[in-house]
């Protein structure tokens, strides 16, 4: 961002009138619930605009002011007034930050992260970090790539969930996941049992069907079972209708009991020494039984 | 026992080795902000779909993402033109189906709840303590008291607006109405006549009300069988509860969508005292059950409405 911002008539003869008055709006309503944090309109304005601007090139997009100018009442203006604060160094801006989201931000750990994570450590550092200059540049923080096209607390959500994905996945390669590794080769010191021979055959069907799923199919069942969003969620995020989201479910777990081929409910208790296993087909039979689909009938189940 | 870890890791070994190969780069956490609060461009939004459908990561973020915006929409982005010219063609499009998705009688008391709960994480300082009005709340009904032969519909109970409109109920053949506001102190703050029943406030003659006092409107009616008064308290509320209330509307609107949105308007209003804007929030609608009618009698036995 130029230390020397335009003068506020060329800026909102670029912007236009509409997006203009709701820059203005925002960053006085902004900095009346905020405070001043030695923001000054045009350079909020200036900043706003650049952010616009920066985005729709990357996008591909010709530069338009016009079109610009269009998305800018759209845009979550207030949290933006916070963050270019932040980004123009405001020691008041970031103690919002601070009071506003850390209590939510752990919240959020708290409740989607993994087991082991602490999430006051991961909530701190996400914090700490967007103080940060990014690593691909653009902003002198992290903080300042906030493009304001969601809310600021969506966009540290986001933020949250790609640091606990990370912090898991450290913590996966240190430790062994459940189900890291051939299934088929049993763990040193574990006797093969026919329980392993199978769960690593059933591993095998359950991934070739996963691949043959529509992406829909993939995607819907994720959500639900992985995620647990509704299916009205699902088809509004997909711009579906509700019905075609339970049909994609629907089908896409018959496609995989089909697959797997067998009444998975019917196996014998697995033997002590193949725990690990027995647990990977129980969960396999679990979200095969959770679509409703018709059970397979041990008569029709493949040898 | 297979335990929700054990899904979580089912799910994370097949999208791993499902793998990526989706369209373009993964997407920001701007992208999917947007995209999990309804905010994205339309082109955007196509090409957040078509990426999230091929690539397990993005989707990973979406769906952990989405889960906290359940109550985000995702069929338009929110921009203010667009919206209104949306909203005007959906209304003329789909009418009846519109109002009926969207009527707060769609709210239940459950549905109020988690919006409750959403707006104490989105605000703890305003909505830790705030709770909606409970059903066996909604129940009681208070006995209307009647200060003299007229009553006096507005202003009552504690108002927002420092200079408020004035209503009262007609009186049978007069023509002139006498309105007196007093003070706390008993000072008569203005005084005027109006010829219907109903005044707005009389800026020429006197200066918005001061906040955070109370005062007493008496109107009196000259009337072929004689004089009739009525007489009403009420009070200004307070700068700072001015600003925490309008605070907290604005939490409600970025946090709460319909039908529970009005509702939890309303409910925020009520609890700060504000009765008459309460019942302005709670827009007419034709249902006779549920929170939202069970709010409006409420409101308007304590507005003394409920004739």
């Amino acid at each position: 961002m130029s230390s020397e911002p335009p003068a506020i008539d060329t800026i909102a003869a670029r912007v236009g009138r509409l997006g203009m008055a709701a820059l203005q709006r925002a960053w006085t309503a902004a900095r009346k619930r905020l405070g001043d944090l030695g923001l000054a309109l045009e350079i909020y304005a200036n900043d706003v605009w650049t952010l616009v601007r920066t985005r729709r090139e990357q996008r591909g997009h010709e530069h338009d002011d016009a079109a610009c100018g269009a998305i800018v009442p759209g845009l979550a203006l207030e949290d933006l007034y916070l963050a270019r604060g932040c980004e123009h160094g405001s020691e008041r801006g970031w103690t919002h930050l601070d009071n506003e989201y850390r209590s939510r931000l752990t919240g959020l750990a708290l409740r989607r992260g993994a087991k082991g994570v602490d999430p006051e450590d991961v909530t701190s550092g996400l914090l700490a970090d967007l103080a940060l200059p990014p690593t691909r540049g653009g902003a002198r923080t992290r903080l300042g790539t906030f493009g304001g096209v969601g809310s600021l607390w969506a966009w540290l959500a986001v933020a949250l969930v790609r640091r606990l994905q990370r912090e898991t996945q450290k913590r996966r390669a240190a430790t062994g996941d459940l189900f890291e590794g051939d299934l088929g080769v049993p763990a040193e010191g574990e006797a093969s049992t026919d329980d392993a021979e199978s769960a690593a055959a059933l591993e095998a069907a359950l991934r070739q069907g996963w691949a043959a799923l529509a992406p829909e199919e993939r995607c819907a069942i994720v959500w639900k079972h992985r995620d647990g969003l509704k299916q009205r969620r699902i088809g509004a995020l997909l711009g579906a209708a509700e019905y075609q989201v339970s049909r994609w479910i629907t089908r896409g777990i018959g496609k995989l009991r089909e697959a797997v081929g067998r009444d998975l409910e019917a196996e014998p208790a697995p033997e002590p020494g193949a725990a690990r296993h027995a647990l990977f087909g129980a969960a396999v039979a679990r979200l095969l039984a959770s679509s409703g689909v018709e059970e397979v009938h041990p008569s029709e189940a493949r040898p | 026992m297979t335990t929700d870890r054990d899904m979580d890791a089912l799910f994370d070994r097949l999208e791993r080795e499902a793998g990526g190969g989706a369209p373009g780069g993964c997407l920001d956490n701007d992208t999917i902000a947007g995209w999990v609060e309804g905010r994205l461009p339309e082109d955007e939004l196509v090409a957040a779909r078509a990426h999230a459908l091929a690539c397990p990561a993005c989707r990973e973020l979406v769906g952990a993402t989405a889960e906290l915006e359940a109550q985000a929409t995702a069929t338009r982005p929110k921009r203010t033109g667009r919206r209104l010219a949306i909203a005007a063609a959906v209304l003329v499009a789909v009418g009846g189906a519109v109002w009926f998705l969207s009527s707060p009688n769609r709210a239940t008391d459950e549905s109020l709840q988690r919006a409750a709960e959403r707006l104490a994480e989105a605000s703890p300082e305003l909505f830790t303590d705030f709770r909606p009005l409970y059903a066996t709340e909604r129940d009681e009904r208070r006995p209307f008291v009647e200060r003299g032969g007229l009553r006096v519909r507005e202003p009552k109970g504690t108002i927002l607006d420092p200079a408020p409109a004035f209503a009262w109920a007609p009186v049978a053949g007069a023509t002139v109405y006498r309105v007196r506001v007093r003070d706390q102190e008993g000072r008569v703050v203005f005084e005027t006549e109006a010829s219907a029943p109903r005044l707005a406030y009389p800026r020429a003659l006197v200066d918005p009300l001061p906040q955070g006092a109370r005062f007493v409107v008496a109107v009196e009616a000259e009337a072929p069988s004689g004089a009739v008064r009525g007489s009403e308290a009420f009070r200004t509320l307070e700068p700072a509860a001015v600003e925490r209330y309008r605070r907290g509307l604005d939490v409600i609107r970025r946090t709460v969508t319909e039908p529970e949105r009005s509702v939890m308007s309303t409910h925020w209003a009520l609890r700060n005292g504000l009765f008459a804007e309460a019942l302005r929030l709670l827009p007419e609608d034709r249902g006779d059950e549920g929170p939202a009618f069970e709010t409006r009698q409420w409101l308007r036995n304590r507005l003394g409405d409920d004739e």
